[in-house]
């Protein structure tokens, strides 16, 4: 009898983790990595998103 | 010399560079993503040396095609499906694939359509490309730039005030390049702000980590700089598009360049791909 196949193998980025050498991981002690880059991602997230709103208005304002 | 002049070279030569090496990738390795990624950066570096071209010969209606076509209308949306395609799962993949070559095949009509009624009369190499392609409507409070040449007009049954520019008021192809920038920008900007957010998370490979930042911040400000040309302001355009190049380049260097030693290796290669 076979049933479906269990999934066994991890996702990528935890294999990653497991397989990698210490060089390879983010320093957990690291300020620039634990909280300037993630706040970096954060805001350029949000312009992202204002930037794309206030190209939208230009568009449909100067579009002629 | 003037910095307009020495600027779109400059964006030029780093684009090739960086087309080249990103090519020299998908022949390695053949991977969609990678093949796209070139494509749209091909399309970079062809729309950067138009107005390199603009700057030192003048006029040439091919060398306009070349810099609307594949510089405002295409290159963002094909660098950003590149990223789509590494991210996203395969059933969806060659549906959107599709629509974006279907729906780059339909910009290409509108911009053959348009050809003919193109001013070249305004064109004044000393001006930036970004300043004077368009013509647009006249509204109270609009910023006017310096020598601008202004028409009168009748435009959709009405008499308006309009400022001369290469392309015609209303033509269809301009319509089409908010649709492909938005989409470019989502993908290119959003996904490798994802990319960063997960290696972050997972605590691992924090060259690509930082690599994809880097990348988001290039793509954010040569559409900030798009953006900009839009209302008008062109000044920031050749500068936004060698900082974007510059900063780009360096963010897929850092992020394709082993960690460690050992990520050299075959093994670490496939599967951080």
């Amino acid at each position: 009898m076979t049933g479906p196949k269990e999934r066994t193998r991890a996702p990528l980025l935890d294999r990653l983790k497991l397989r990698k050498p210490a060089g390879s991981r983010v320093p957990e002690n690291s300020f620039f990595y634990t909280r300037l880059l993630p706040a970096l991602i954060l805001v350029l997230g949000v312009l992202t998103i204002l930037l794309i709103i206030f190209a939208i208005g230009v568009y449909l304002t100067s579009v002629s | 010399m003037e910095l307009n002049l020495i600027l779109p070279f400059v964006t030029t030569s780093v684009m090739v560079v960086f087309t080249v090496s990103v090519f020299r990738r998908w022949l390695q390795r053949r991977n969609a993503y990678f093949l796209f990624w070139s494509i749209g950066l091909g399309m970079f570096a062809a729309a950067s040396f138009s107005e390199a071209y603009f700057a030192v010969a003048g006029w040439s209606s091919l060398i306009f095609f070349i810099w609307y076509f594949f510089g405002a209308v295409l290159t963002a949306a094909w660098i950003g499906h590149g990223t789509y395609l590494l991210l996203v799962r395969k059933r969806w993949r060659h549906a959107l694939t599709g629509v974006l070559i279907a729906a780059s095949l339909g910009a290409l009509v509108l911009m053959v359509q348009v050809m003919p009624k193109l001013d070249s009369g305004i064109f004044d190499r000393g001006r930036p490309l970004g300043e004077q392609y368009k013509t647009v409507v006249i509204e109270e409070g609009d910023i006017i730039p310096a020598g601008s040449e202004l028409i009168e007009t009748q435009y959709r049954g009405e008499l308006v005030i309009a400022k001369s520019g290469i392309l015609p008021l209303g033509a269809p192809i301009r319509t089409t390049t908010i649709f492909f920038n938005i989409y470019g920008t989502i993908m290119l900007v959003g996904g490798a702000l994802w990319s960063s957010w997960l290696f972050l998370r997972k605590g691992v490979l924090p060259n690509r980590a930082l690599g994809n930042v880097l990348i988001a911040v290039g793509a954010m400000l040569i559409a900030s700089a798009s953006t900009l040309t839009r209302l008008g302001v062109g000044d920031f355009l050749y500068i936004g598009e060698l900082l974007a190049a510059v900063l780009m380049y360096a963010g897929f260097s850092l992020a394709a360049r082993p960690a460690t030693e050992e990520d050299n290796s075959p093994e670490a290669v496939s599967a951080a791909a």
